[in-house]
């Protein structure tokens, strides 16, 4: 393995963070905030120790699979690690477990919090956690490979092990002027909603908090009562309009902003999504009116920010939906494991893996039928490989497996088995607030500290789409 | 006419054949000496050893004189090449043998800027040559002739057929305005006269006026149930263009192929017909995918004797209608008499589209029956020629050719001995082939050899 190139990149993925945590102490400096103090030390550990590893002699620029591997897993550990820094040294949150899964969560825009009291942190700690989101959302390796091209890292390698879902994701030639025209569109579309959320009437600093967490699909607001917490609904409508786009496939986005609308419209998982979303909207909105007494409008606005929320994996709430009916509940809960889009900022399964395992499935019927039958498992017109079916259906197994062993584990610690089986779905969809004690209303600060560190790798393993971090933890990588 | 023939392959022999018959002079090019040998022994042509994209090849003097250049090579960026080369150099007119879709249906390059006068495709044609057969109302085999008013009709005759069975033709109630033309018996074409009976396992060939025709068929078998189901079995090019014509007529496919890749290949293509990757001769097979209740069942295997066999087999087994290809016309005999419905081969379809095209405006139609003895032919005779004025039976036609129409203005007569032909009539004719160019000539078209 090429560990000098490993170490390299890490480095600049490590200066990288140091350049995004210099608006942050602007605010500090700006509004003369203890945190700054922070900052300053944060930034220059950070960026000396960036520095030091980007200095590193690389004899030869070639990425294995491994080395792929081994970069996107440590790179986002060692982002979560150090950008702890600025909570701990702040004292914003004085335990390492604690600011380390408060990081991770920003990071792989989960959005679960340990903090009961949000509104008494620093604002410029509150920048720097919302800002943790929108770095995630992209992907931290495609930001890095935005900014340094002479990275020259034998692309796909990396940006697969990086962006969701497993469709395609090129949309030009080269690595980095894919990874550029994404972060483009992702700047394109934070600017319009900070905008957008400034003309219906928040702050600047409010703005921005919310659209970061927004565009990443994240959850981290800097109120307790999370979007709860401004009446205004104009904000709620556009919140809702900037999730539900952030949780399509961005390579689509691109071909729409090119003028190009029928990718989009063809694409059979865009379909899906915004068809689960819609059905979702009636029930739920139809489920408040019966039980809760809600008026159309508002049913219509809580149901549908609630429902575009935890299907994009977002976590943002306007409400406790731990009060709603049970069927409301049960659908949010569903929505939990379906997730938005490939190649979006959403967490999730995904919606176009729960379409290739349907196509799969059916198919098998088929076969039951015709033995002798070669059908392709197809989507739209297009041609699943059969790699891709295989590798789709281990993912949803590992998924699944995981999902248990931790429900287990987590139990074990004593949390009661609601809370946490919706902690676990939730951290590993990197949906965020989930039900029962880890609802909207409280967060996960209850939960022990070997349980916050199996939350935390969770996320890790949702964000990088799982088979990323289970390959550098098996045994076959080492030994190969 | 001088033709070059780029290509000895079968396609290129079979031309070459019904050229040198037609009179015209001939040039074969091939890069393998072996074959080459084997034309000059059995054809009286000149052969040009070299690589027919090659400029080298065809910058000579004798093939920068001819008239056509007809490239058939298996491949068909050669035949391209070739066309495109070949006008370049003052061939005036050229035909290229095409067989991937992605180069005849492409968009941005049209024939024309290939040099290219018309592009056959022997596999395609002979799937629109199927479909049309399977899809047709009636259970006999039509041709449209004088745009459609005139039609040529063959039926296989059975015992229930009891307008014709064991009936002589002038005992016959058939309507005035059509003729029998011929019968096939145990594959020997006959030309009857009114004292001929017609017996049990003939096929009778109707010409007549299209009304007339169709009334006579539809007397002698009921309508045919639209076709809803078909079963394919090769996977080959004809298989292909022949399930991508059904899927979009909307009937339900199935491909019998034994290649596991060409299968994949196949199911990628077509997502509405079901591709089943198995020994299409294996009776358990077909049976479990329900051969007996299918509307059609085409054979389309590289082998001849598995494709009528397994025809017979699966029409036995209940299949409605089968048809099979076949590349060897000297199979056809048999094929009627086995009763498969219709044989198809790709080889004889292809060398009628390009006599057609070598006839021009002047022969408006030609269709080769399949035992390629007989030929039915359109034309306008020209003004002045030996036909014009002259009763029928004085006319001097070559025995067994029979003036199945006249198209005259927009009158269609069915002509008798007695009838007189003018200038600018439309015929169609039918005849033997060896007298086609006599015909010919007769009708002011004598010409075409020059």
């Amino acid at each position: 393995m090429n560990k000098a190139l490993i170490l390299r990149t890490l480095g600049l993925v490590l200066l990288c963070e140091a350049v995004a945590m210099l608006p942050s102490l602007g605010i500090a400096i700006f509004l003369r905030e203890d945190a700054m103090r922070a900052f300053v030390i944060s930034i220059s550990v950070i960026g000396l120790i960036g520095a030091a590893l980007g200095r590193i002699k690389v004899h030869s620029n070639v990425v294995g699979y491994r080395e792929g591997f081994v970069i996107a897993t440590a790179s986002w550990l060692f982002m979560a690690m150090f950008g702890s820094l600025p909570f701990l040294l702040s004292g914003a949150i004085p335990s390492f477990v604690n600011a380390f899964f408060e990081t991770m969560s920003g990071f792989t825009t989960t959005g679960a919090t340990i903090l009961s009291d949000i509104e008494k942190l620093p604002q410029s700690i509150l920048f720097w956690r919302s800002l943790t989101q929108w770095l995630g959302g992209m992907g931290v390796i495609v930001l890095t490979l935005a900014l340094i091209p002479s990275l020259k890292l034998a692309g796909m390698k990396l940006f697969r092990a990086e962006i969701p879902g497993p469709a395609k994701s090129k949309v030009l030639p080269r690595v980095t002027q894919t990874a550029r025209e994404l972060y483009k569109l992702y700047i394109i579309f934070t600017v319009l909603e900070i905008v957008a959320l400034k003309i219906a009437g928040l702050s600047w600093f409010d703005s921005f908090i919310q659209t970061f967490s927004t565009v990443a699909t994240g959850g981290y607001s800097n109120y307790n009562a999370s979007i709860g917490a401004f009446a205004n609904p104009a904000v709620h409508y556009i919140i809702i309009f900037f999730m539900l786009i952030c949780g399509m496939n961005f390579a689509l986005h691109f071909h729409a902003l090119q003028g190009n609308f029928r990718p989009m419209w063809r694409d059979p998982e865009t379909r899906l999504y915004l068809s689960l979303v819609v059905l979702a909207c009636i029930l739920v909105g139809a489920n408040l009116i019966a039980y809760n007494g809600y008026g159309l409008e508002e049913a219509f606005r809580m149901s549908s920010f609630q429902v575009v929320s935890i299907i994009t994996t977002t976590g943002f709430t306007t409400t406790d939906f731990n009060h709603w009916p049970l069927l409301s509940q049960g659908i949010l809960f569903v929505l939990m494991f379906i997730g938005g889009c490939a190649g979006s900022t959403s967490g999730g399964i995904k919606n176009v893996r729960y379409l290739i395992l349907f196509k799969t499935a059916s198919r098998q019927i088929a076969k039951l039928i015709h033995p002798k039958a070669v059908i392709p498992v197809r989507l739209g017109r297009e041609v699943i490989p059969e790699e891709l079916v295989e590798s789709v259906q281990s993912f949803f197994f590992i998924y699944f497996a995981l999902l248990l062993v931790s429900i287990l584990i987590i139990a074990s610690m004593g949390v009661d088995l609601f809370s946490a089986i919706a902690a676990v779905v939730a951290t590993l969809g990197n949906v965020g607030p989930a039900f029962g004690a880890v609802g909207p209303a409280y967060n996960y600060d209850f939960i022990p500290v070997a349980g916050k560190l199996l939350l935390s790798l969770c996320m890790l393993v949702g964000r990088l789409e799982i088979y990323t971090v289970l390959v550098v933890l098996s045994v076959r990588f080492w030994r190969a | 006419m001088k033709v070059i023939v780029i290509g000895a392959g079968k396609v290129g022999k079979e031309i070459a054949t019904r050229l040198l018959a037609e009179g015209h002079d001939l040039v074969m090019i091939d890069k393998d000496n072996a074959r080459l040998e084997k034309i000059e022994e059995d054809f009286d042509c000149l052969c040009i050893r070299g690589s027919g994209s090659a400029a080298k090849t065809l910058n000579s003097s004798v093939v920068r004189e001819s008239d056509l250049l007809i490239a058939v090579t298996n491949s068909d960026e050669v035949n391209m090449i070739a066309s495109m080369t070949a006008k370049r150099i003052g061939i005036p007119r050229t035909i290229a043998r095409v067989r991937d879709p992605d180069y005849s249906n492409n968009l941005v390059i049209s024939k024309e800027d290939l040099g290219i006068d018309m592009i056959i495709n022997p596999d395609y044609s002979a799937a629109i040559e199927i479909n049309r057969l399977l899809t047709m109302a009636l259970p006999v085999h039509m041709e449209p002739f004088a745009r459609g008013r005139v039609q040529l009709a063959d039926i296989s005759v059975n015992e229930s057929m009891t307008l014709f069975v064991n009936k002589k033709l002038m005992e016959m109630d058939l309507p005035r305005s059509m003729l029998i033309v011929a019968i096939s018996r145990n594959g020997e074409m006959l030309i009857p006269g009114g004292q001929d009976t017609v017996i049990t396992g003939d096929v009778i060939y109707l010409l007549g006026h299209s009304d007339a025709i169709s009334k006579v068929c539809s007397k002698v078998k009921k309508k045919r149930q639209k076709v809803h189901s078909v079963m394919i079995l090769g996977g080959g090019r004809i298989g292909f263009y022949l399930a991508e014509k059904l899927c979009v007529q909307g009937m339900r496919v199935k491909i019998i192929e034994r290649n596991k890749d060409r299968c994949r290949e196949l199911a990628e293509k077509l997502p509405e017909a079901l591709v089943l990757c198995t020994d299409g001769s294996d009776l358990e097979v077909l049976r479990r995918e329900g051969v007996a209740d299918i509307d059609g069942f085409v054979t389309t295997t590289g082998l001849d004797e598995e494709n009528l066999l397994l025809a017979l087999l699966a029409k036995q087994m209940g299949a409605k209608r089968v048809i099979a290809k076949i590349s060897r016309p000297g199979y056809a005999p048999l094929v009627e008499q086995l009763g498969v419905d219709a044989a198809i081969s790709p080889r004889l379809i292809t060398a009628g589209e390009i006599l057609r095209f070598i006839k021009g405006g002047r022969v408006l139609s030609l269709f080769l029956l399949l035992n390629e003895k007989a030929e039915v032919i359109e034309l306008v005779v020209q003004p002045g020629s030996k036909i014009v004025g002259r009763p029928l039976y004085k006319s001097g036609l070559p025995a067994g050719t029979i003036i199945g129409a006249i198209q005259r203005g927009n009158k269609t007569i069915i002509p008798r001995g007695n009838d007189i032909i003018n200038d600018n009539d439309r015929l169609v004719i039918f005849a033997l082939g060896h007298n086609v160019h006599i015909i010919e000539t007769l009708c002011g078209l004598g010409g075409l050899t020059a």
